[in-house]
C-alpha cells in the first residue's frame, strides 16, 4: 500500500466527500478537534481538513472535505487507490473537552462532519450531548444517523425548512435558551466563520455560555513558524494553528477573520479554479458572487 | 608563483547577470566562474604560514590548502579537502557572511581585495557536483545505534551526516514534505537553487539516511516515544528559530502584511513564485514595503520585485553599515532598484474599508549613545513623520524560538527566549537529547547551525560509547601539566578532554588551548577554544573534528592572556583504529 493512499471514498451528499486514508502514524496519535494539513499533488496548497474518524488498529484516518475551490475540486476527483502527495498531521491542540454537563454541539457545511468526533468524545465522558446540524437543504444532509448513536438528541435545521426546523443553529439556539427547558452548561459550533461568529455574538448576550468555535484561518505550515492563520483573541496575537484551531469564542475578533483575514486570495483562488478545468468555471463565478453576497 | 606575482593578480570578479534582466527572473543572480577565472582567483592566495582566513572561518575550512589544489587544477580534490570539515561547500561558498568571516580577515584584504574564498568554495563544490563524480558512499560497519533527527535544516543534515559515516542508523522527521529547512522555505532560489540543496539530500540519503517527511515531532510523535517506542538511543533537536516577530503596531493583521516567513514559504516551498502552476497563490504588490535590514529582508524584497513591484522598500530601524544582512546581498539589492529607508521605523499601517492595506506610517530615528554592544543605538526623532503608499507588506524583523517541541517535552530546559538550553556539545537537560542550530543560539548562520550539529554528533558518540582504556594508552602526555581525561578517535577525527594540572595554584584568564597538526614545521589549526578561567583541576573539552586520519601528530598549545606559551605538548603516539 502506498503512502496516503485513499480506501474509500464516498460522496454521501452533493459535493461532500468522506476519505478514508492509510496514514497509521497519525491515526495512532489523533485526537478530538486536531487537524490535518494535505497537499493532493505536488504542485497543490496544503489545505487544512478536519479529521473526524481514526482507527488505531488498522491505521487508517478519514475526513470529510467539501468541494470548494481547487484543492478540495481535485480531491473531488480522487479515486480509491490514488495516493495524496503530503499529509502532516495531527495539527492544533486537540478541543476542550470534560464532562459539563449539558452540551450543545453543533456544526454547519463541512463543520457537521467534523462536529462529529467531538459530540463522540463529549458522550463518552458522560454529557448529555445535543446535536444540533445545519444544511441548505434536506438533501444537503448528512451524518445524521451517525450522530444519532452519539448524541442524546439530534436538531435538523435547514435554511429552506426542507426538514427539520427552518432557518439557521443561532435560531435554533435561540429558541433553545429563550425555553429554558433545559441548563445548557456548553456550546461548541463548527462551520463557517459567519455562522459562528453570528451563534458567539448570541451566546455572548444571552448569559455569556461558554462557546467554543473552531476557526477556519487560512494556513500554510501549520506549525507556528508563518503566522498567516494569525487571529486577535482577547486583545493578543494568537496562531490558529498551535494555539487552537479551538477557541473561546466569546474572545475572538470575529471582524477580523471575517472581513479581514479569510478574503486575502478572493482573485487568485479564482483564477486557479478557472486553470484547473473549463468546467470549473461556472463554479469559481457562482462562489466569487455567494462570497460578495456572504461578506456583505 | 611568487608572492610578488600574486600580490599583482586582480580579483575576479563574479560575472552575474545584469541587474535589469535578473530583476525579472527567479534564476540565480552570479552565473559562477569559469575554470580560467577560479585558477587566476586562486592564483592570490599567498598560502599564508598563519592562515588568518582558517581562524576566521567558524568550521575551520583548510582554505589555503584547499585553495592550493584548484591553483593546480585539482578541483575535485578542492572540494573533498574542504568536505573535510564542511559538509555543505556548495550551500555555504553562497550564504556565508565571508565579510564577516573568512574573507574579513584575510591578509590580501589589507590592501584591497581579499582572496575570493566564498566565490572558490562554490566554484569546486559546483565542478564536483557537475563533474557527475558521484561521491561513493563510505560502507560503515553498523554500529547498532539509532539516532533520531528533528529538523532537515543545515544543523541536522550534519548531525546525520556525521553519525552515519559512525555507523549509527539514522533517521531525520522533517516537518516539511521537502527536506533543507531554511535552505528550501526560506532562501530564494535565485541566491541559492533548490537543486543544490536537493543533490546535498540526495548524497546522505545514497549513504544510508533515512528522512520521513510530513512529520510535526510534538505532534506525531514526542521525543519520550521516540525513545520508548521506536527505540531510538538518542535524539538531537535541530529544528530552527521558526517563530515570525510582528511589530505589534495598529493594523498588522490587515489584508496584505505578511510576516517573511509566510511570504518566502508560500514562494519558496510552495512555489508561488511559479502560480498558477503551482497553486498557492501569494499577493504581488505594485509598491512592497519590506520592514527589517537582515538576509531575511533582503529576500523579500528581491522577491517581490520579481514578482513585478513597481517599488520596493526596505525600513530598517538603523544606518546601512549596521544592517546585519550580508555585504553581497545589500549590494545585489541596491543594483537592482531596492529602495533604502534607513533609520526609520514603522509606526502605524492603515488600511481601507474593506481591510486592505493602503500606506504605512514611519518615523525617522538618528544614532545616539552606543548600546552594551558598542552599536550606536537608534533614537526616534520626535514629530518626525513620513507615509509610504502600500499594497503589500512584508514583516522581517526576526524569528524567536519556536515552542511546539519544547512545548511538549516539559522536562527540556529553555531559556527567557524559549532557546533550549545546552552545553558546549550540545547536551540539553534531557539525558540523550541534544539540539543545536537557530533553536539554541537564536536565528543566526548557515555554518554555525552546522558547526553545532557537528559538536553534537560527537557528543552523541562519547555518551554512546564512552572511552575504553587502551584507546586512552594510545597517547604520551606528561602528566604533571596537562591530564588527559578522555580522548575518542573516530574515523576522521579526534576528540580530547583535558585537564590542566600542577600549573600554579592561581586561576588563568583567557587561556588558549588549541590543537593542530605540524608538517614541515608548518602548524595547521585545527581547533581553537578560548577558556575565560582556568583554575587547576578543572577540566575542559577540546574537539577537533574532521581530522585527516593519517596524521600522527598532534599539537596542543595553551596559551594564557598575554599570549605566552604554557605548554606545548605532542602526542606523538601512532594513532591506530
Ligand atoms: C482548522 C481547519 C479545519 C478545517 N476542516 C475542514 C474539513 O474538515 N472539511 C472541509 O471541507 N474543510 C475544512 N476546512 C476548510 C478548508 O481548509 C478549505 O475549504 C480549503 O482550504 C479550501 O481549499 P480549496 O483549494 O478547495 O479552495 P480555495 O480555492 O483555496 O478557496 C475556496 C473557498 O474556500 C475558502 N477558504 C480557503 N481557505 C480556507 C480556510 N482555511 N478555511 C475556510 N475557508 C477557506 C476561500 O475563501 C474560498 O471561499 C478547515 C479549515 C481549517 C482552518
Ligand atoms: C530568508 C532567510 C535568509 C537567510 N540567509 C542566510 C544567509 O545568507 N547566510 C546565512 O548564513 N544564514 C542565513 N539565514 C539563516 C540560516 O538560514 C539559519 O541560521 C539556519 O538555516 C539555521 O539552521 P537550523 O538547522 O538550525 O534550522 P532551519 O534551517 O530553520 O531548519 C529547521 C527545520 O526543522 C523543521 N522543524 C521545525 N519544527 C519541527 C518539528 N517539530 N518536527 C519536525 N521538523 C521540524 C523545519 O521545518 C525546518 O525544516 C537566513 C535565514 C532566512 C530565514
Ligand atoms: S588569509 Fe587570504 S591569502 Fe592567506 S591563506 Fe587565507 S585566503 Fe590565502
Ligand atoms: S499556519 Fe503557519 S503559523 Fe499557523
Amino acid at each position: 500500500m502506498s503512502k496516503f493512499e485513499i480506501l474509500k471514498k464516498e460522496e454521501f451528499v452533493p459535493n461532500f466527500y468522506k476519505l478514508d486514508i492509510s496514514v497509521p502514524t497519525i491515526a495512532r496519535k489523533a485526537k478530538a478537534g486536531q487537524f490535518i494539513l494535505v497537499m493532493v499533488d505536488e504542485r497543490s496548497e496544503k489545505i487544512p481538513l478536519t479529521l473526524i474518524d481514526w482507527d488505531k488498529e488498522k491505521g487508517t484516518i478519514s475526513f470529510i472535505v467539501q468541494e470548494l475551490g481547487l484543492s478540495t475540486s481535485k480531491m473531488a476527483f480522487m479515486e480509491e487507490g490514488d495516493s495524496f502527495y503530503s499529509i502532516v498531521g495531527p495539527l492544533g491542540e486537540p478541543a476542550y473537552l470534560e464532562n459539563f454537563g449539558t452540551v450543545v454541539v453543533s456544526g454547519g457545511c463541512y463543520g457537521v462532519g467534523a462536529t462529529y468526533p467531538i459530540a463522540k468524545r463529549l458522550k463518552e465522558l458522560g454529557n448529555h450531548v445535543i446535536t444540533i446540524i445545519e444544511a441548505k437543504n434536506e438533501n444537503l444532509l448528512y451524518y445524521e444517523e451517525e450522530f444519532k448513536t452519539v448524541s442524546d438528541e439530534v436538531i435538523l435545521v435547514t435554511t429552506d425548512g426542507s426538514k427539520g426546523e427552518r432557518g439557521h443553529i443561532y435560531d435554533v439556539l435561540e429558541h433553545m435558551i429563550e425555553s429554558q427547558q433545559r441548563k445548557i452548561d456548553h456550546i461548541k459550533v463548527i462551520g463557517c466563520n459567519v455562522m459562528m461568529s453570528k451563534v458567539s455574538k448570541l451566546t455572548k448576550e444571552k448569559g455569556a455560555i461558554p462557546t467554543y468555535a473552531t476557526v477556519t484561518t487560512i494556513m500554510v505550515d501549520g506549525t507556528g513558524m508563518c503566522g498567516s492563520c494569525r487571529l486577535s483573541y482577547d486583545g493578543k496575537t494568537k496562531f490558529a494553528c498551535v494555539d487552537g484551531p479551538e477557541f473561546n469564542a466569546h474572545k475572538i475578533d470575529w471582524e477580523e477573520i471575517i472581513h479581514v483575514r479569510n478574503t486575502l486570495y478572493i482573485s487568485e483562488e479564482t483564477l486557479s479554479l478557472q486553470n484547473f478545468s473549463p468546467e470549473c468555471r461556472s463554479l469559481a463565478k457562482y462562489q466569487e458572487k455567494s462570497r460578495e453576497e456572504e461578506t456583505s | 608563483m611568487k608572492s610578488k606575482d600574486r600580490m599583482k593578480i586582480v580579483f575576479s570578479e563574479m560575472p552575474t547577470q545584469p541587474p535589469q534582466v535578473r530583476a525579472k527572473n527567479f534564476r540565480e543572480v552570479p552565473y559562477g566562474y569559469s575554470e580560467e577565472m577560479a585558477i587566476q582567483e586562486a592564483n592570490r592566495c599567498l598560502n599564508c604560514k598563519k592562515s588568518k582566513c582558517v581562524e576566521g572561518c567558524p568550521v575551520r575550512v583548510p582554505i589555503p590548502e584547499f585553495i592550493s589544489l584548484a591553483q593546480e587544477g585539482k578541483f575535485l580534490e578542492a572540494a573533498w579537502k574542504i568536505k573535510e570539515r564542511n559538509v555543505l561547500p556548495a550551500v555555504c561558498g553562497r550564504v556565508c557572511p565571508q565579510e564577516s568571516q573568512c574573507e574579513g580577515v584575510c591578509v590580501r584584504g589589507k590592501k584591497g581585495r581579499s582572496v575570493g574564498i566564498g566565490n572558490l568554495e562554490r566554484f569546486v563544490a559546483d565542478y564536483e557536483r557537475s563533474s557527475g563524480h558521484i561521491p561513493e558512499p563510505m560502507r560503515v560497519k553498523k554500529n547498532g545505534k539509532k539516532v533520531a533527527i528533528i529538523g532537515s535544516g543545515p544543523s541536522g543534515l550534519t548531525t546525520a551526516g556525521d553519525l552515519i559515516q559512525q555507523g549509527y542508523e539514522v533517521t531525520v522527521y522533517e516537518a516539511f514534505h521537502l527536506g533543507g529547512g531554511v535552505l528550501v522555505y526560506g532562501i530564494p532560489e535565485f541566491r541559492l537553487p533548490k537543486s543544490v540543496v536537493q543533490y546535498e539530500i540526495q548524497n546522505l540519503e545514497n549513504s544510508g539516511v533515512k528522512f520521513v517527511y510530513d512529520s510535526v515531532i510534538g505532534r506525531v510523535r514526542s521525543i519520550d516515544e521516540l525513545f520508548s517506542e521506536d527505540g531510538y538511543d538518542a535524539v538531537y533537536i535541530g529544528v530552527g528559530a521558526g517563530l515570525p516577530v510582528f511589530m505589534n503596531i495598529p493594523g498588522e493583521n490587515l489584508q496584505g502584511v505578511y510576516s517573511a516567513n509566510e511570504y518566502l514559504t508560500r514562494s519558496n516551498l510552495m512555489k508561488a513564485y511559479l502560480y498558477p502552476d503551482y497553486n498557492t497563490p501569494l499577493l504581488t504588490g505594485k509598491n512592497v514595503v519590506v520592514v527589517g535590514g537582515g538576509n531575511v529582508a533582503m529576500d523579500s524584497a528581491r522577491t517581490a520585485l520579481r514578482l513585478d513591484a513597481k517599488n520596493v522598500y526596505i525600513v530598517y530601524r538603523r544606518s546601512r553599515e549596521q544592517m546585519p544582512a550580508r555585504l553581497e546581498e545589500v549590494h545585489h539589492a541596491e543594483e537592482e532598484g531596492i529602495q533604502f529607508k534607513l533609520l526609520s521605523n514603522p509606526v502605524e499601517i492603515m488600511g481601507d474599508e474593506k481591510g486592505r492595506i493602503e500606506s504605512i506610517r514611519c518615523q525617522r530615528y538618528e544614532l545616539g549613545e552606543p548600546d552594551k554592544s558598542g552599536r550606536a543605538r537608534p533614537v526616534p526623532i520626535e514629530g518626525d513623520y513620513f507615509e509610504l503608499t502600500t499594497d503589500l507588506i512584508i514583516i522581517a524583523i526576526g524569528n524567536k524560538a519556536n515552542p511546539l517541541i519544547t512545548m511538549t517535552t516539559p522536562d527540556l530546559e529553555v531559556n527567557k527566549w524559549g532557546n533550549i538550553v545546552t552545553d558546549e556539545l550540545g547536551r540539553t537537560s534531557k539525558p540523550f537529547v541534544y539540539a543545536g542550530g537557530d533553536i539554541v543560539t537564536g536565528a543566526a548562520t548557515v555554518i554555525s547551525a552546522m558547526g553545532a550539529g557537528r559538536r553534537s554528533a560527537m557528543a552523541i558518540h562519547e555518551d554512546l560509547f564512552p572511552p575504553t582504556e587502551e584507546i586512552t594508552e594510545s597517547f604520551v602526555i606528561p602528566k604533571e601539566i596537562l591530564e588527559l581525561k578522555y580522548v575518542a578517535i573516530y574515523p576522521k577525527s579526534v576528540y580530547l578532554r583535558v585537564n590542566l594540572v600542577n600549573v600554579s595554584e592561581k586561576e588563568l584568564d583567557q587561556v588558549k588551548i588549541r590543537i593542530s597538526h605540524v608538517h614541515d614545521f608548518f602548524e595547521t589549526t585545527m581547533f581553537e577554544k578560548t577558556v575565560p578561567q582556568w583554575s587547576p583541576g578543572e577540566e575542559h573539552e577540546v574537539d577537533c573534528p574532521r581530522i585527516d586520519k593519517s596524521e600522527k601528530e598532534y599539537l596542543i598549545t595553551i596559551n594564557d592572556l598575554h599570549g605566552k606559551i604554557m605548554s606545548k605538548i605532542i602526542v606523538a603516539e601512532d594513532v591506530k583504529k
